[in-house]
């Protein structure tokens, strides 16, 4: 009985191996390899021009004892994270239930909102963000009828942060496309139901949309923290790209190639990368954990 | 009561037409700077050009050393739309396997599928940079393409695994009594009711293939195969003499393809896809 | 399965190894090529380089050239955006694939001291003719007692003025052999003369250190005893200046410092018309003023007590691969960039002014205005360092790490987080600790 449970699973392992043939053939081919080459340079010296040698965890000893810019960065980092994953979620939600059905016109609102994500972290953000944001900028200019004199939001240490959220905020197309896919994968007929029964839009949003688009919130959670902790770009969109002012921009990834590529400490640089894998994994695994209790699936299984 | 009702329309509408201006307001100024002479872009701030040119545009599609804007435009859309192909098909086959398919080690196999974008890109560009050499692929597509063929994106996997874990398991076991293999089942049901997240994939690996810099930047060395971004970025040197309103130009023109496709495929959320093929 | 894993573990190791052997040894690979005298064999040389796409053009002209000339050398260029180029010779060192030239800058003594680059010595005399060209520029190349770089191009760093500002303001526009005080003076006077939104000078407190304290004969970095050449007295003297500057009001503040860098042309208020005065090197001059309506002038630095301080410095340069498998061609190739008459007119001043006194003069015969004024600068820094000379330049090994430092500094005093004896206090500190660590 057990033997024939057993070749079961390892008859249909086989079909799943199949359907995930591409995949692993990429991750033996080409990703586990450098995972493992980024561990090992992360024991060294290595200042990438010449052979690494071999320094045992001495990197990791002195990331955690001796380097205040390790904290900086990683506090900096965090404040990110904290502030950008929730207000582009929330941002990204509400526009895409607003979007996704009963306007005029439809089609083109989605496009002009996604145009912000579209522009990535070209040049012409970094001009166009200076002029709204800047001492003399749009936003102060409107701060100044009511008497307030703003600061320079994009160059002052203490404010530089904060304008990169509301950069990162504002590029929320992405998410919202997803949520919008999410939304359309709703059945229609649960809302027909609802509505007989007389409950209002908000009702139908916390009854309906929001447990049937657990699944879609889950991933962009992830997604977002994940990518949130890895956040690089904007410190040279908007700051100098060297952490700058007084390491206000200083994000953990920048700090991480700096080391690497210009100061030429590539084994350090390794050792920080692994840090911050651990601790992307570790927030991931508390999401992961946490869903069975909030993510609803179609098929049955809640969480994982 | 109407006319509340239209009242109450009409604000929703200048409320989002609002928002859209201050999203479009970066979009207009790249607009009308790419219109101005040189020496008047960074000096004369206002939207309006004050002397009208377009100057930048026949300048800037000259492109670099003898190879005009469209090949690189050629190039970007041959990439692009590679990797779409790619990761549309490998990404929803990791994907159905992950979500639906019961196998010995899933569970370290899809932490190590999580973990992989987890450690940040450029420590492993090094050793990656070796194993593309040594297979003597740069200077080609390979090592922009055929990561996409290997489902490497893990964004799109798990994307994928979500929305296919959103659809009801009874459709397969109905299936399965009829006598689907997983392979039919994959196709005759997983993909169609997958549509709204392939076409999410489609857009996304289409801009942000479109949209990269650092890898082509790091694998192109040949004029002949650079892509747009690379074209656009080599107009660019904060030190030197830039020509910027070509850059600006070109940056206007590559924003054309990629709001194209958005437009054109965020069409398919407004069709039921999902519902119709529930019935 | 397991097999699978074996093989990545050895793809791994692989990877892994020939990544320890970029370039250990420093030694040139000569094994073939050196053996083979002037073979008719086609050989194929890579360089690569960096800028913009006027640039680019020229570089690809003066490259189509040359193998005219040399029709048994192919060359193909491989060129990089400005924002990349680093990252990428960087992985292609440590990938050892490398091309046989490339272009580098200050940060030439990064590399040296790793041993990646080709020394030229052998050659010089042979295929590289060095007799016409600037002793300080080979000088500069020759690092660690190899020569390692050719400098494609000198400047001369120096004051930037906007002449339309001092009309404005009614003031006369400065002339050589101002000192700091008339710097400061003249400063203050403009800002206040042009109101609001208008501000005599940038700070420079990173870029002109070096400048000020070869002024006082130290210097930043004495390469000779590889330790900081300079007391923290000094550096606290100058922030302070600098401090003062900030205070009387003659100074961009430093919000608009660091949401308008001097260094970026895109960006800088000199090119919109709102900073009056700046220190650039001189080979940026035609950028700033391609960008700004209003005449542009050059002025020598303020002088200190000893002199300005300032020397022609290389402003980029071309090395070989310590790994190239065709040493002779690449010195030819160096050769034919500082010396062939058709090489320099096409290649022009872009990289700075061409460092044999022959190409000089050529180019001088047909300058534009713009450029002129640039020669006219330059010549009178080359008189200038004939009556006080000074040595050269060095950027210290980790010398962005060494910028950072300093630039946190100047920011950390001027939003107030410290006073300027704290400030400068940690960034002596910090300053000691990046040399001494190396």
């Amino acid at each position: 009985m057990k033997t024939a449970h057993k070749s079961a699973l390892w008859r249909r392992s086989g079909t799943a191996y199949l359907f995930l043939l591409p995949w692993l053939i990429g991750f033996f081919g080409l990703t586990l390899g450098p995972m493992l080459g980024s561990f090992y340079l992360s024991l060294t010296k290595y200042n990438l021009l010449n052979a690494p040698v071999w320094l045992g965890f001495d990197n990791y000893r002195h990331i955690f004892t001796a380097d205040e810019y390790f904290y900086k960065s990683l506090t900096v980092t965090f404040k990110y994270v904290l502030f950008s994953v929730p207000l582009k979620m929330a941002f990204a939600l509400l526009v895409a239930v607003v979007l996704n059905k009963g306007i005029r016109a439809l089609g083109i609102y989605r496009t002009v909102y996604y145009i912000p994500s579209l522009l990535g972290g070209s040049v012409a953000i970094a001009i166009v963000w200076r002029q709204i944001f800047d001492g003399e900028g749009l936003i102060n200019h409107f701060l100044s009828w009511f008497g307030i004199e703003g600061p320079a939001w994009i160059a002052h240490p203490s404010y530089i942060l904060s304008t990169i959220v509301t950069l990162s905020v504002w590029q929320f197309g992405s998410a919202m496309v997803i949520f919008l896919a999410g939304i359309k994968q709703i059945p229609a007929d649960l809302y027909e139901a609802a509505q007989v029964d007389g409950a209002g839009k908000l009702r139908q949003f916390g009854k309906i949309t929001l447990p049937m688009l657990s699944p879609v919130i889950f991933f962009n959670l992830v997604m977002g923290i994940i990518n949130s902790f890895q956040v690089f770009t904007p410190g040279y969109v908007i700051g100098d790209g060297r952490g700058g002012p007084v390491n206000s921009t200083l994000f953990y990834t920048l700090y991480l190639y700096l080391k690497g590529f210009s100061f030429f400490d590539m084994g350090y640089a390794a050792a920080l990368a692994w840090i911050m894998l651990i601790i992307i994994g570790l927030f991931t695994s508390i999401v992961f954990v946490t869903s069975r209790f909030w993510v609803f699936y179609g098929d049955g299984k809640d969480g994982r | 009561m109407a006319d509340q009702k239209t009242i109450f329309k009409l604000g929703k509408h200048g409320l989002i037409i609002l928002f859209g201006l201050l999203m479009l307001y970066p979009v207009l100024w790249l607009l009308s700077s790419s219109f101005k002479p040189n020496e008047l872009i960074f000096s004369d701030p206002g939207l309006w050009p004050a002397r009208f040119t377009l100057e930048n545009y026949v300048n800037g599609w000259k492109g670099l050393q003898g190879i005009s804007f469209s090949r690189f435009f050629l190039n970007s859309a041959t990439i692009s739309v590679l990797s779409v192909i790619g990761n549309i098909l490998t990404c929803s086959l990791a994907a159905y396997a992950f979500a639906r398919l019961e196998f010995r080690l899933k569970s370290v196999l899809f932490a190590c599928m999580l973990v992989t974008i987890m450690l940040p890109y450029h420590v492993l560009l090094i050793p990656q940079y070796i194993i593309f050499s040594k297979l003597d692929w740069v200077n080609t597509y390979l090592p922009l393409i055929v990561p996409k063929w290997l489902a490497h994106d893990s964004f799109f996997v798990l994307l994928m695994i979500q929305f296919i874990r959103g659809i009801p398991k009874e459709l397969d076991e109905s299936a399965t009594i009829d006598g689907c293999g997983q392979g039919q089942l994959y196709f005759r049901i997983i993909i169609p009711l997958l549509v709204p997240a392939l076409i999410t994939t489609a857009i996304f690996t289409f801009i942000w293939t479109w949209d990269d810099f650092f890898s082509q930047m790091i694998y192109l060395s040949r004029i002949n195969l650079f892509t747009v971004q690379l074209g656009i970025r080599s107009l660019y040197d904060p030190s030197g003499s830039s020509d910027w309103g070509a850059l600006l130009a070109m940056s206007v023109l590559s924003l054309v393809p990629i709001m194209t496709i958005f437009l054109l495929f965020q069409k398919h959320f407004l069709e039921g896809i999902a519902t119709t093929g529930l019935k | 399965m397991r097999k699978i894993l074996g093989l990545t573990l050895a793809a791994m190791l692989l990877a892994a190894t020939t990544a320890c052997s970029g370039g250990n040894n420093g030694k040139p690979a000569t094994g073939s090529s050196d053996t083979a005298e002037p073979s008719v064999d086609q050989v194929e040389l890579r360089i690569m380089w960096w800028g913009d796409q006027k640039r680019a053009d020229k570089t690809n002209e003066a490259l189509r050239k040359f193998e005219e000339k040399y029709p048994n050398i192919k060359v193909v260029g491989e060129f990089a955006p400005n924002s990349g180029y680093f990252d990428k010779l960087n992985t292609q060192l440590a990938s050892g694939t490398a091309p046989d030239v490339f272009f580098l800058g200050g940060n030439v003594t990064d590399y040296a001291d790793k041993g990646v680059l080709l020394d030229l010595q052998p050659y010089v005399g042979k295929e590289l003719d060095l007799t016409d060209m600037d002793q300080t520029m080979v000088e500069y190349g020759t690092l660690g007692g190899k020569l390692v770089h050719i400098s494609a191009g000198a400047n001369a760093r120096g004051m930037v003025i906007n002449t339309e500002l001092f009309k404005k303001a009614g003031m006369d526009i400065p002339a050589d052999g101002w000192s700091w005080e008339d710097y400061a003076r003249i400063s203050k006077e403009i800002s206040e003369k042009l109101g609001k939104g208008y501000y005599g000078t940038y700070n420079f407190t990173v870029e002109g250190m070096d400048i000020y304290m070869k002024q006082r004969g130290k210097q930043v970095y004495d390469m000779e005893k590889d330790a900081l050449g300079f007391e923290q007295q000094d550096a606290e003297d100058w922030f302070n200046y600098w401090n003062d500057m900030s205070k009387n009001g003659g100074m961009v503040t430093p919000s608009l410092q660091v949401s308008n860098p001097p260094g970026d042309t895109s960006k800088s208020l000199v090119v919109t018309g709102k900073v009056a005065m700046s220190l650039i090197p001189s080979n940026q001059f035609a950028a700033h003023q391609n960008l700004i309506q209003d005449t542009l002038t050059m002025v020598q630095v303020p002088r200190g007590p000893k002199g300005t301080g300032v020397v022609f410095e290389s402003s980029q340069g071309l090395s070989g691969y310590a790994k190239t498998e065709h040493p002779k061609e690449v010195a030819t190739l160096m050769n034919y960039w500082i010396n062939d008459p058709d090489a320099a007119q096409i290649l022009g001043s872009d990289r700075g002014v061409p460092v044999t006194s022959k190409m000089r003069d050529l180019l001088m015969k047909d300058a534009t205005p713009l450029e002129q004024t640039v020669y006219d600068f330059t010549s009178r820094v080359s008189e200038a360092t004939k009556k006080e000379p000074f040595s050269i330049s060095y950027n210290p090994p980790s010398f962005t790490e060494f910028t950072k430092l300093a630039e946190t500094a100047v920011q950390e005093i001027g939003f107030e987080q410290k006073d300027v004896k704290q400030g400068v206090e940690d960034f002596y500190k910090g300053a000691t600790q990046i040399f001494g660590s190396k």
